[in-house]
């Protein structure tokens, strides 16, 4: 059998045509990030009052999910008080429908009790917020609820990991009206409702859970704003039953590669 | 018309290779992102305590981390780290079960879902058409079958949906309200998975709530794991076999 010339060029063209659409598919750059520079300014507005801020605390009411093993997404609520006064104090009151928790910070040290177990973990600490933040979550897995909004810079970490962004405009919660921000990184997206009028403080956080089962949902509505000069020592301290049995932090370490 | 034969299955052979190689790292990226989301994705649970946080993580996205010791200098713990890593393994395979058949039980409800939606989005244009005055090319029905889709719609959002469409044009870089072409970006969608369950799901009253957790075992002792109490091996205690350690931590 012979081919004729025109069927060699018609193949080639065909292969070329092929591996030139493949090759130009795999080497397709990534697409830059759609951050939106309003909404980055107006959270940037938030973490300055936050991050300036000598001492705060806020009121909180929670809404949480958990995606059951059987794929039937289940809702809880709670409530928290949080109190933070720089360089090194914070204490979080938290109690929801499957449990609370209380913690305080000071003098280089956190307490972390279960009133339900009647149990509480004390270890020393750094002496900032951030590092104290930074090292708990790292050596004990702990983390404490809103406590991005703990940070001298709030804003660092989620425009570190936000891959998209857009100001949603002027909407409500509970009768205050606030700039409504969304982000969304990998693997969550997250929304932030801004004082509009006043100080720039979060009076509503939303953070989807994206890629989980489920997309579980966390929303936490603030209000009770207050920027004293000073909060007493006292809310900082301890306050544990006598009864109270102390136990420790499993510590966490990374598996080598 | 052998030689045109050949030449046609010459030809299909290359547009599938090069179809492949298209694929092939779009496919790649997407099995890597859910085996490393399929690793991570139970570590939430107990009373909600840790979460809340969207840029700060007690977990590096980057890293696995697996616990091995207590943090106490003057409490040393050899069995701990090796006793939850058994609890660890067996809890994640009997999730991973789980979420493998919730998989499989979404896809299902997507399914349905969609052929739901698309039955509704038929009987709302035929409807409006039908009040444009019976027309089957009204341009009133149509527009009638689109207002009636944006009335559906925002019932179906919520309420809180409406807001901004009464407000002024959105910024002009907000891919939000006016996404870019490749939105949403690659591997935004890893959830919904395809398909949600049919309901009820099969397994519905299999679920304990944490307020059942089981006793520890003796010799166990409580620890916090992060901010949840969960109960391990006490210092010098002989590490439990796979098959006797505990489903899961105990938790409130």
């Amino acid at each position: 059998m012979i081919f004729r010339p025109a069927f060699y060029r018609t193949l080639l063209a065909i292969f070329l045509l092929t591996a030139s659409w493949g090759s130009a598919a795999m080497a397709e750059p990534a697409k830059p990030p759609a951050l939106d520079p309003a909404a980055d300014k107006l959270f940037g507005n938030m973490c300055e009052a936050l991050g300036s801020a000598n001492a705060f605390s806020f009121h909180a009411e929670v809404l949480f999910e958990q995606v059951l093993p059987s794929a039937v997404k289940v809702q809880y609520a709670g409530a928290m008080d949080f109190s933070l006064q720089r360089p090194g104090e914070l204490a979080v009151n938290y109690r929801s429908d499957t449990g609370a928790k209380e913690l305080w910070y000071g003098d280089g040290k956190l307490t972390l009790f279960d009133p339900r177990y009647d149990m509480y973990a004390t270890i020393a600490v750094p002496g900032t917020i951030d590092a104290m933040l930074d090292e708990v979550a790292q050596k004990q897995g702990l983390t404490m609820p809103l406590s991005d909004l703990a940070f001298s810079n709030p804003c660092v970490r989620p425009r570190k990991i936000a891959i998209y962004s857009g100001y949603m405009g002027v909407n409500d919660v509970n009768g205050v009206p606030c700039d409504h921000l969304a982000f969304s990184s990998a693997d969550n997206d997250f929304q932030i409702w801004v004082q509009h009028s006043g100080k720039p403080v979060p009076r509503k956080i939303v953070i989807n859970h994206r890629t989980e089962p489920g997309s579980p949902e966390y929303i936490a509505v603030l209000s009770d704003w207050k920027f004293p000069a000073e909060i007493s020592a006292t809310r900082f301290q301890p306050d544990l039953p006598r009864d109270a049995k102390r136990i420790e932090f499993l510590k966490v370490k990374e598996s080598k590669p | 018309m052998k030689v045109r034969t050949r030449f046609a299955s010459v030809a299909a052979i290359l547009i599938v290779t090069g179809t492949a190689l298209v694929c092939v790292p779009a496919a790649q990226a997407q099995w890597d992102r859910q085996r490393f989301n399929e690793s991570d994705r139970f570590r939430r649970g107990g009373d909600g305590f840790d979460r809340g946080n969207f840029g700060h993580s007690r977990f590096d996205e980057s890293r696995r981390r697996e616990p091995t010791s207590t943090s106490s200098s003057s409490q040393t713990h050899p069995n701990a780290g090796k006793d939850y890593q058994a609890y660890t393994q067996n809890k994640n395979a009997e999730q991973q079960a789980r979420y493998n058949e919730m998989n499989t039980l979404q896809e299902n409800q997507e399914n349905t879902e969609k052929q739901m939606h698309n039955e509704t989005m038929n009987t709302i244009n035929n409807t409006a058409g039908d009040w444009g005055g019976g027309s089957s090319d009204s341009s009133t029905g149509e527009a009638l079958g689109a207002a009636a889709l944006g009335v559906v719609g925002g019932m179906a959002l919520g309420s809180m949906m409406n807001k901004p469409q009464q407000q002024s044009a959105p910024p002009a870089q907000n891919p939000y309200a006016a996404p870019p072409a490749y939105y949403p970006p690659p591997g935004y969608g890893a959830y919904p998975p395809a398909g949600y369950p049919a309901y009820p799901p099969p397994n519905y009253g299999a679920y304990r709530p944490p307020a059942y957790a089981e006793a520890p075992p003796p010799g166990y002792q409580p620890y916090y794991n992060g901010s949840q109490v969960v109960y391990a091996p006490a210092p010098g205690a002989a590490a439990p076999s796979a098959a006797s350690a505990p489903g899961a931590p105990s938790q409130p």
